[in-house]
């Protein structure tokens, strides 16, 4: 369904608050871009739109678990000894974006497995100016299936 | 395109003390830096009449750290530059790095002659967590910081897909550090002048006078593997990561004509280079090396003339020791993949076929983030001339390179230099 709004950060966001997951696809080039872009990162082309990526599964890239946080972290009660997730999922169409993973256990990093399939979990927090929506990940229910037989085999 | 349009060359350099120093100010570091600097001018400098070009600064974020903007003209004030232009730049850790290319385009151009560039980063007046903060304004705030990336996370998830495509391990990671604490030792401007295995025997004997138990390391690599070395971003441990450092430094540019008028050793910048790339890591084509420096260290081979086999000694960016292995497969000094290989051969020691950051690099000596990349350029001038004490290199090297990076490889810049 076409999207009416203007290709801004400030609306990006906002989507992301009705937790919608919004890149911008190239009219030209079909390229996708995630954050959403004004202008094709790829051709340059100026004619983009929103595209809706909030049902799409993705490959962890990479990650990292954070032991040692901003303020903000630790406000939110993680620690050395309580650390969080955060990584890059890049989907099918070749966008990536990095968020908090959650469902997989900080403490165990080895258990955290590149190529593992995610799919899209919305993180809620309240923030000074109410509550905030981030990009957050978790396992795919087939990507949990697939490393307990690896477990096994 | 691609050249200076004459030659430009160091004629001084000179670093403050490398640490924390609750009694020391941004100012007291930047006046202890240029200090060291000018005496180091071997013919002597007139400072008011010689610098016509001024000051090139370089800072990331006094404004986060100490609250103090506008830092150019203060600190030109304090060693008598003003009312020649003071500028300051940002580019996080490579701020100092730009100042440098900004100087040196500056003398090529003929604006000026003779210019100051200077570094400074005060970082230890804010907790941990206040510094991790204020690095993490480098990152993307929005798409990046907000959803739980800090700096060592960043490098973490470069590792973490290092470790993944090439085999890379935590042993790899602990050889670099290692090196340069070794040569962090030899340097009195550092801020660990230590050993791992210096830092190791402490922990002992400690243990041992306070009648606790008294850990059984066999060696730096046992000690490295155990809860000494604490996670800070798996798979990057606390010796993975260089220090929160106060520390300034200083280097006189000259243009080649007249460079030998205050030294009969110059050393020419033979070559410059810069790029850039997307500031948030999903947003590159790769996460095991950094196209901004490939591209900067094109640009100042290409320059210079030069080849990765023809540099003799190297500074680089190791603001975490996986990046060191990913700045030395930046750089052309191994294939990708292969760093770790070469650290482990020893090649990167000083005695090595590319010794890397004699002076300990930002691992062991320090990274005052915006002094890094000036810094970096006075310990390579240092080891052209022969002049750095005990960590010189054997060899009379008389090629260098600089790469100073800046926050996750958003901003890169290279410097090849060489003996005249």
């Amino acid at each position: 369904m076409a999207e009416e709004k203007e290709i801004l950060q400030s609306n990006y966001l906002a989507y992301l608050n009705e937790k919608r997951l919004m890149g911008s696809e190239c009219k030209g080039c079909g390229n996708v871009d995630l954050p959403p872009r004004k202008i094709c990162s790829k051709c340059l082309s100026t004619d983009t739109a929103w595209i809706d990526l909030t049902d799409m599964q993705g490959i962890l890239s990479t990650f990292s678990c954070v032991h040692v946080g901003t303020r903000r972290f630790e406000a939110r009660g993680f620690n050395m000894k309580n650390p969080y997730a955060f990584g890059i999922v890049t989907f099918d169409n070749g966008a990536a974006i990095m968020g908090m993973l959650e469902g997989v256990d900080p403490l165990q990093p080895a258990s955290i497995k590149i190529g593992m399939k995610m799919k899209l979990k919305f993180i809620e927090t309240e923030s000074s100016c109410g509550l905030q929506v981030d990009v957050g990940f978790e396992p795919a229910e087939n990507a949990a299936e697939q490393e307990i037989v690896e477990e096994f085999s | 395109m691609g050249k200076l349009a004459r030659d430009v060359a160091i004629v001084g350099a000179g670093i403050s003390h490398f640490g924390q120093f609750p009694d020391k100010q941004i100012p007291d570091l930047w006046v202890e830096a240029w200090l060291d600097c000018i005496k180091n001018v071997d013919n002597g400098i007139d400072v008011r009449n010689d610098i016509d070009g001024g000051l090139y600064f370089g800072n990331f974020t006094a404004d986060l750290f100490t609250g103090q903007g506008h830092l150019g003209p203060m600190l030109a004030d304090l060693v008598g530059l003003t009312p020649k232009g003071a500028t300051r730049f940002e580019g996080a850790c490579a701020s100092s790095g730009l100042a440098f290319r900004q100087a040196v385009v500056a003398v090529a151009s003929g604006v000026a002659d003779v210019v100051c560039i200077g570094g400074v980063e005060k970082m230890t007046s804010l907790p941990t967590a206040g510094v991790t903060e204020a690095l993490a304004a480098a990152s993307d705030v929005v798409y990046e910081a907000r959803v739980g990336a800090t700096f060592p996370g960043l490098y973490a998830n470069v590792a973490s897909a290092h470790f993944n495509k090439y085999g890379t391990t935590s042993e790899d990671l602990f050889r670099v550090a290692i090196k340069n604490h070794e040569n962090g030792k030899l340097n009195p401007k550092a801020q660990m002048q230590m050993t791992i295995e210096d830092i190791m025997n402490q922990k002992i004997e400690k243990a041992k006078n306070s009648g606790g138990d008294v850990p059984e390391w066999e060696n730096e690599f046992d000690f490295l593997n155990s809860s000494s070395n604490p996670v800070i971003a798996y798979p990057l441990r606390l010796f993975d990561c260089s220090l929160i450092t106060d520390g300034a430094a200083c280097l006189i540019l000259a243009a080649d004509s007249i460079a030998r008028k205050f030294t009969d050793t110059p050393i020419l910048v033979a070559g410059t280079g810069q790029g850039s790339a997307a500031l948030s890591l999903n947003n590159r084509d790769t996460f095991t090396s950094f196209l901004a420096a490939r591209t900067a260290a094109e640009q100042a081979y290409n320059m210079a003339g030069v080849e990765p086999k023809d540099i003799k000694v190297a500074e680089v960016h190791d603001c975490f020791t996986i990046a060191e292995l990913v700045a030395m497969e930046d750089l052309g000094f191994a294939e990708p993949g292969k760093a770790a290989e070469l650290v482990k051969d020893g090649q990167t020691k000083r005695d090595g076929s590319i010794p890397i950051n004699t002076d300990g690099g930002l691992k062991a000596k320090g990274h005052p983030v915006g002094a890094t990349g000036a810094a970096q350029v006075v310990e390579i001038y240092k080891q052209l001339k022969g002049i750095a004490g005990e960590r010189q290199v054997s060899g009379d090297p008389e090629v260098g390179l600089a790469h100073n990076l800046g926050g996750s490889g958003g901003t890169c810049v290279v410097h090849v230099f060489k003996r005249t």
